[in-house]
């Protein structure tokens, strides 16, 4: 088992945006993680990476506890995670970019250049290797985005909306990419909304909603499973008015 | 004993004018987020503005007062107009050295204008004296002192109480929902600014009978300003208020115990253990 | 072929700083050449700024003090022990690599405006311990170091000898720089400096890192300390340990461009000369040298924050193009 989500809860202020997660994760399959806005989806990210203390719960990775440690420390222990807001170096080139995770597992410059042209050519931007990062378009800062992680050479794989604004061939695009990731044997946790990507891709599918996890199965049992239908659409009620 | 009241006194009569001239720099920096390194050189143009006046017509710090502030003003809106506009969206960074760069040139435009002597203005109210049981104050500071925390509490219920002053707390809150609800933020902005720095003006004034004018007069109180309003978190008026008097009565105590080289150090001392340990200020929310 | 134009830029700029040491030697008198030791001292100093503060964007506006632990620590040591100021220099080092870790450990993790306020705090505090252990310091009067000249006491007739040994701390400094520039802890300070949470997600360890870079730009600021103390054989805290000291390092540094290992160089190769010599010629109106580095500041930040490095670049870039076309028209 490589990822344990133990009860994991995230309170902010009175607000519990994660409550009472648990799930198991083995490695090599690809999760998706679906729910309305809101549902605390990018929280619970959050939590496994280390971003966000957690308030109750614990998370284990690889047999380790990692409930207390910070983002750095799991990114050298193999997680890495994408934002679903951008945030690339802008002043650095997206070589430069990929390097900075590059140097995760290395000190050497010469690898470190070795490992970041890899994940660029990876996710296909190796034309714009040299190109300042703010100058980038929306599809190619995703990209580079999935790069950066990808060079601190992890073991899991957290992506975040990845695909949010792109066109439909950008996205075809992006799901060829994730599954060659996956193929290469990364271990994948996806949030989407859209769906008929996030459905193809994914192994198992964890929903979603206010929080708490109300459901876990195959993309077909899921699409078909009614919770998930009415957290999505709401439940149809008939009112009588006197 | 005598001699610790006079001192707590004393600290508290310096602390009613740091509190002025702090919450100009709440708002300003608390409120609106703009970063003013130069906000201590305002005080000190006052203070020329209102030797001049004396000067030149013979008119008294408070009967000069209404130019005095008016022209404070004109200079708020300038400088918010001309530099503070330009850097809204910009990093505090950028912010920092563009206003440090100010206060040079300010400092320095006094230093060529008006040299480095001491102007002192003497009127019958800088020797009057008021002896209030074993204490014996002077007048003007009294003076100082009460206008000073009148102003500041009035500051504070035009914040709570006015439309205007609510529509700079919305500001301060989140600029993007209070523009959605119609508040025009430039101009909100500019508001903050410019009564800021009136404040800190009327500070200048005020102690004007009491302190002699030189162009680096303003210096200090820059960067005490700054943590009154850190100490006070941030955007607290009451906050500032009580972080200025904390302050006087902190340099007070240790110009008096220690020795005056340490005035300005005990209170930098407070101003980064406050940083360390509880960054939202003393009397900030935690 | 951007790779390379860059390299030929990089190129223009290595022979200027190395054969800037020539420039001394062909100067008319000792006032021009001590111009040329206060350029070459500034440029280091304002590099050794630059090492930290220029990459990671955090503002030390405190580094002054820096520039004092290092000049007191070499100056006391002569002065009261009779010990060499190089070995001073090297103590002091050491002074402000403590120094630099304890407030560095206490501030580095603030954010902008109260990492900048903690700095001028700190340099503040210490400030006043040097005027008040007047048994060490002399207090506000300042400390004079007798003219004795030796190489073992760093002092020297003439100006040659320091505009050697200033040129030599701005090299070290700037070389320093370009080896920052491709390292990892280099990489890993620019990436905390533009997103500190994103560069943590990716493995960087942003207090370790930015800890490490403040600790070495303290200790280079700290041997410019020495240098200036030897140099000027006066010292005193008020205006030495003061944000004014500080604004000078930082001016140079943004006006040739921040976060690059030669902008500082170019920021004070132009500035230091001109204001030097405004004061020198102008001096009657004083306030007039403030002014006008104020002024710049303003200018500067309101018009070229990034300084005039990359327009330079790209100008040299351009006369490279216009080059390479007219050898390929055949011309």
């Amino acid at each position: 088992m490589l990822l344990k989500i133990d009860n994991v809860t995230k309170r902010f202020g009175g607000l519990a945006a994660v409550s009472e997660v648990s799930f198991e994760l083995e490695e090599g399959i690809i999760l998706g993680l679906i729910g309305p806005n809101g549902a605390g989806k990018s929280t619970l990210f959050g939590c496994i990476n280390g971003t966000l203390p957690l308030s109750e719960g614990t998370v284990t990775f690889d047999g380790k506890v990692i409930s207390g440690n910070k983002s750095f420390q799991n990114a050298k222990l193999g997680i890495a995670r994408s934002y679903q807001i951008v945030q690339p170096f802008g002043n650095m080139t997206a070589l430069q970019n990929a390097m900075v995770g590059a140097f995760c597992k290395t000190n050497n410059y010469k690898e470190a250049e070795q490992i970041a042209l890899r994940s660029l050519e990876t996710v296909k931007l190796i034309k714009k290797k040299d190109v300042v990062a703010k100058h980038l378009n929306l599809g190619e800062r995703k990209k580079l985005e999935i790069a950066k992680a990808l060079s601190t050479q992890p073991k899991l794989l957290l992506l975040d909306e990845v695909m949010a604004g792109l066109n439909t061939t950008e996205v075809l695009e992006m799901v060829g990419i994730i599954k060659s990731l996956n193929t290469a044997g990364i271990t994948i946790i996806i949030i989407e909304h859209i769906m008929e990507a996030i459905m193809n891709i994914s192994d198992r599918i964890i929903v979603l909603s206010f929080g708490k996890k109300i459901a876990e199965g195959s993309p077909e049992e899921i699409s078909q499973d009614p919770h998930v239908i009415e957290a999505y659409f709401g439940v149809e009620e008939v009112e009588e008015h006197a | 004993m005598e001699q610790v009241i006079q001192v707590f006194v004393s600290g508290l009569l310096s602390g009613g004018i740091y509190a002025l001239a702090s919450v100009g720099l709440a708002l300003i920096f608390g409120i609106a987020g703009l970063v003013n390194f130069a906000h201590g050189e305002y005080l000190m143009l006052a203070m020329y503005f209102a030797f001049w006046m004396y000067g030149i017509f013979s008119l008294d710090p408070y009967q000069s007062a209404l130019i005095n502030l008016a022209l404070m003003a004109i200079l708020g809106y300038l400088t918010y107009k001309f530099i503070m506009e330009r850097v809204l969206d910009s990093s505090h960074s950028i912010q920092m050295l563009l206003t440090l760069g100010l206060s040079m040139v300010l400092q320095n435009l006094a230093l060529m204008l008006w040299k480095a002597d001491y102007r002192n203005t003497r009127i019958a109210m800088t020797t009057s004296t008021l002896d209030l049981g074993p204490l014996h104050l002077s007048t003007a500071r009294v003076l100082a002192f009460v206008v000073a925390i009148a102003a500041s509490v009035a500051l504070y219920y035009f914040l709570q109480k006015t439309y205007t002053g609510a529509a700079m707390r919305a500001v301060a809150q989140n600029g993007k929902a209070a523009q959605l609800m119609g508040i025009n933020l430039k101009k909100t902005y500019a508001l903050t600014f410019v009564i800021g720095i009136t404040l800190v003006g009327l500070a200048g004034l005020l102690i004007t009978p009491i302190y002699p004018a030189f162009p680096t007069a303003g210096a200090p109180y820059g960067i005490l300003c700054f943590i009154v309003v850190v100490i006070g978190g941030l955007s607290s008026i009451p906050g500032a208020i009580f972080g200025g008097l904390l302050i006087g009565l902190i340099e007070s105590f240790a110009g008096y115990f220690i020795g005056p080289a340490f005035q300005q150090a005990a209170y930098f001392l407070l101003f980064i253990l406050v940083l360390i340990f509880k960054p939202s200020g003393l009397f900030g929310k935690g | 072929m951007l790779k390379k134009l860059l390299n030929i830029n990089n190129s223009v700029l290595w022979a200027i700083a190395f054969l800037s040491i020539l420039v001394p030697f062909f100067l008319p008198n000792r006032y021009f050449q001590d111009i040329a030791v206060l350029t070459f001292l500034w440029a280091g100093l304002s590099s050794s700024w630059n090492f930290y503060s220029g990459y990671c964007g955090r503002l030390s506006i405190g580094h002054a003090a820096f520039l004092g632990i290092g000049a007191y620590s070499s100056t006391i040591l002569y002065v009261n022990y009779g010990i060499s100021p190089w070995i001073g220099m090297v103590i002091g080092g050491v002074f402000s690599a403590l120094a630099a870790l304890l407030i560095g450990g206490t501030t580095l993790r603030l954010k902008g405006t109260f990492f900048v306020l903690s700095t001028v705090a700190f340099a503040e505090i210490l400030k006043t311990i040097a005027i008040v252990s007047k048994d060490l310091t002399a207090g506000s009067l300042g400390m004079m170091i007798p003219y004795d000249p030796s190489f073992a006491n760093m002092i020297f007739q003439g100006k040659i000898p320091f505009a050697i040994i200033t040129w030599a701390y701005m090299m070290i400094v700037i070389i320093l720089c370009v080896r920052l520039e491709k390292s990892k802890l280099g990489y890993s300070l620019i990436a905390v400096g533009e997103n500190q949470e994103a560069a943590e997600n990716l493995g960087v360890n942003s207090t370790r890192v930015m800890l490490i870079s403040y600790v070495v730009s303290a200790v280079l600021t700290s041997i410019g300390g020495t240098l200036f103390a030897q140099y000027i054989m006066f010292i005193e805290p008020m205006s030495l340990m003061s944000v004014g000291y500080s604004v000078n390092f930082i001016l140079y540094a943004i006006a040739g461009g921040m976060g690059t290992a030669f902008g500082p160089m170019v920021g004070a190769f132009i500035l230091v000369p001109v204001t030097n010599l405004l004061r020198g010629y102008l001096s009657f109106i004083s306030g007039l040298h403030g002014f006008v580095l104020g002024m710049l500041l303003i200018i500067i930040l309101l018009f070229r924050p990034d300084g005039i490095l990359p327009q330079l670049k790209g100008f040299v870039r351009k006369l490279m193009n216009r080059n390479k076309n007219n050898e390929e028209k055949g011309e």
